[in-house]
């Protein structure tokens, strides 16, 4: 059965906070991949993962469902979470996630994401935070630009433009890739 | 080509068709990614584990590292509860029982559980609108009379079968070996209720009618993390939907005098009983009747009413139950009154658990039955190991009510007195033996009943106010039970009230109303005043 997000939040609102279960249900295993797409690393983006949700509990109520649907107030929950967090670490540089760091030795990530990474890790890297994220959102999770939107806090078309660029960036920065990929496979 | 990169560059064309002249490449990026995407290794152990911490973070649990005890999940009104925290295996129901957590909580929001517990532990009276709760007779189908058999609400068949003063059930109880000193069955008996009171009058042309208000009882959350739980056996989670309610809980003590909890999540009632598996039995052994004998207890083992009251107020103290809004207690010792009218008092069963009970108080209005007992809350007491033994109907009290239209002809309520009350008096033919009992000045209470709705299957738990009519004389009448005669002082109820059936009388054949001077087969039905 499709849970209503929006009746469910409704009645968290009016004091039955168990039905939060249900949201939690639905959207932990989401988030969790989401946040551990920005850090690479398991034990960090289940700690990330639980500040999500508790933070998400206990602003329920602030919850404006005008404003966007449940699940990218979600989503910006967590994605404001691990900048917070990658900011912590490294005050001095504009650090957002574990991307912005594909370089310093002292973070943890995942050994066998790393490696699996390895390929595309320094384009992503020269990417922005929110152009990686839309890639994240896009191609990882499969989301709609109109979910991609509201997490971003940006318009549709703004986000539909900025992946176009990220696409076209990234067909530039890759030529050695793609010689690769065509002598290999010949198409 | 995959959808999924179909979709993509679907949308990559709509902002910029030039792309298209490099789709090859465009999809060796997009599959390059997807490739690329890494296996996040989400643990279902983590979800569950972070599952718990926010259910215990609604309900308000705190976290073993931040009590000694094992924490619990049941609402601050009810924290002794987690006395009972020695769960049994085999449900896993580990809300007696919470595991070690890992993650350390942010110490927040506190108000999160006291305003999940409002709702169903505030307690109070909510007034409602004028007849609110619709049809509140005892059997709120039009067209049927009264019929104790389709009636909901255990009360209501147990009301039916108890207090009843004389005929058969009473014949039955004195037959029942070791019961009543052996008396062979007595010759029928009709009861005639005298009204020796003193003159009143009811004024009130409409009175309150309270009805009890059920919350969810946190079954939901409950529900939602049982159906989290992984057995191996079923998939839980396909259960785990809005619609799932936790119905039934019970917690089991597994240790010597240990107690066995029992919380219905649905009528929101709380039980607790002897787990008697773990309460040592001095009879177990025995194998004839001299040596089940040897064990009874005698009428001098049994204490004063003061000092069985007194194990029982302590044992509601050191389990924390809640005792606003109930009165003074008293022991049912119905087991006294056979026992004084017993000729052979060797015969007469003693019982090894006490009764005592607490009247519930509504307004400051006492709560009777059916049968005219005061009910509320009850405390079992083992007289054998002076211990308390059990607690029945743990409530929260939470009520909203409506004002019904009352009836202010006393006459009318005197002749329904005269006539045993509620569900009135079986008389048998004129043969019968005519036993006069005295009907002592009334006082208003509230009597709770259950309308049974025929149509929709439901029962209503009601408290509408009566006049009680204390028994005078019962003590001097050898085998009357009743201690009141209850009267309900609402309209409506008092006009769809069917009548006993007058057996063996002659033209009698379908039950008669005992509204005040109808005689007609026919219940009287919004009667006018």
């Amino acid at each position: 059965m499709e849970i209503d997000d929006i009746k469910i939040v409704k009645m968290c609102q009016a004091g039955q906070l168990h039905e939060f279960g249900l949201l939690y249900d639905k959207y932990i295993r989401r988030i969790y991949d989401f946040i551990y797409y920005k850090t690479t690393h398991k034990e960090t983006a289940e700690d990330l993962t639980s500040q999500t949700f508790i933070k998400a509990l206990g602003k329920i109520t602030t919850y404006d469902s005008g404003k966007g649907s449940f699940s990218s107030w979600l989503y910006q929950i967590a994605r404001n979470t691990v900048i917070d967090f990658y900011r912590t670490k490294k005050r001095t540089l504009n650090i957002e996630d574990i991307w912005d760091l594909a370089e310093a030795k002292d973070v943890d990530r995942d050994i066998d994401t790393k490696m699996k990474l390895k390929t595309i890790e320094k384009y992503l890297a020269k990417l922005t935070s929110e152009q990686r994220d839309i890639i994240i959102m896009r191609v990882w999770q499969e989301m709609s630009y109109r979910e991609i939107a509201e997490v971003l806090g940006k318009s549709e078309a703004a986000c539909k433009i900025a992946f176009s660029r990220v696409i076209n960036k990234l067909r530039q920065e890759m030529p050695v890739i793609l010689l690769v990929y065509l002598l290999l496979f010949k198409l | 080509m995959d959808q999924k990169i179909k979709n993509i560059l679907d949308d990559l064309y709509r902002v910029d068709a030039s792309l298209k002249k490099h789709e090859t490449e465009i999809i060796k990026i997009i599959n390059e990614y997807m490739q690329a995407k890494p296996a996040t290794k989400f643990d279902e152990k983590f979800a569950l584990k972070l599952r718990q911490v926010i259910l215990e973070r609604i309900t308000g649990v705190k976290t073993k590292k931040e009590r000694a005890r094992p924490s619990a999940l049941f609402p601050s009104g009810f924290d002794w509860l987690n006395r009972f925290a020695y769960v049994l295996g085999g449900m896993a129901i580990g809300l007696a029982i919470i595991l070690p957590l890992v993650t350390v909580i942010n110490k927040s929001n506190k108000n999160l559980a006291k305003s999940l517990n409002a709702p169903l532990i505030s307690g109070g009276v909510k007034k409602l609108n004028q007849e609110a709760f619709g049809k509140i007779s005892l059997n709120s189908s039009d067209s049927a009379a009264l019929d104790s058999t389709t009636r909901g609400g255990s009360s209501g068949a147990v009301a039916a079968a108890q207090g009843l003063g004389g005929g058969s059930s009473e014949s039955a109880k004195m037959m029942a070996p070791g019961v009543g000193g052996g008396l062979m069955p007595p010759r029928p008996v009709n009861y005639q209720y005298v009204y020796k009171g003193a003159e009143f009058t009811q004024d009130q042309s409409s009175l309150d009618v309270y009805k009890r208000v059920k919350g969810e009882f946190g079954s939901k959350g409950i529900a939602q993390y049982i159906t989290g739980l992984n057995y191996d056996l079923i998939n839980l989670a396909k259960f785990r939907t809005a619609d799932t309610n936790l119905g039934n809980l019970t917690l089991t003590e597994d240790r010597e005098f240990g107690y066995v909890v029992s919380l219905d999540m649905l009528n929101n009632t709380i039980s607790v009983y002897a787990n008697w598996n773990k309460w040592p039995r001095p009879d177990k052994d025995c194998s004839d009747e001299a040596c089940f004998n040897s064990f009874r207890l005698k009428y001098e083992d049994i204490q004063s009413d003061d000092k069985i009251i007194a194990i029982a107020n302590n044992f509601l103290k050191d389990y924390g139950v809640k005792m606003d809004n109930y009165g003074e207690p008293q022991v049912q010792n119905y087991w006294r009154q056979e026992y004084e009218r017993a000729p052979d008092k060797t015969l007469v069963y003693i019982p090894d658990e006490m009764t005592v009970i607490y009247p519930l108080l509504i307004n400051g209005e006492p709560v009777y039955d059916e049968s005219g007992n005061p009910t509320g809350l009850t405390v079992g007491v083992n007289i054998r190991y002076n211990k308390g033994a059990s607690i029945s109907q743990i409530i929260p009290q939470n009520f909203v009510s409506s004002a019904y239209t009352a009836e202010t002809d006393v006459s009318k309520i005197l002749e329904l007195a005269k006539k045993g009350g509620l569900y009135g008096e079986y008389q048998t033919d004129n043969s019968g033996e005519a036993v006069e009992i005295d009907l002592d000045t009334p006082k208003q209470v509230l009597m709770r009943y259950y309308a049974y709705d025929l149509n929709t299957g439901e029962s209503n738990e009601l408290y509408a106010p009566a006049l009680i009519f204390p028994i005078a004389n019962a003590t001097s009448t050898t085998l009357y039970y009743r201690q009141n005669i209850i009267v309900p002082l609402v309209q409506e109820i008092i006009n769809d009230l069917g009548g006993p059936v007058d057996i063996l009388k002659s033209g009698a054949s379908s039950p008669g109303s005992r509204a005040a001077g109808a005689e007609t087969a026919e219940p009287v039905k919004d009667e006018v005043k």
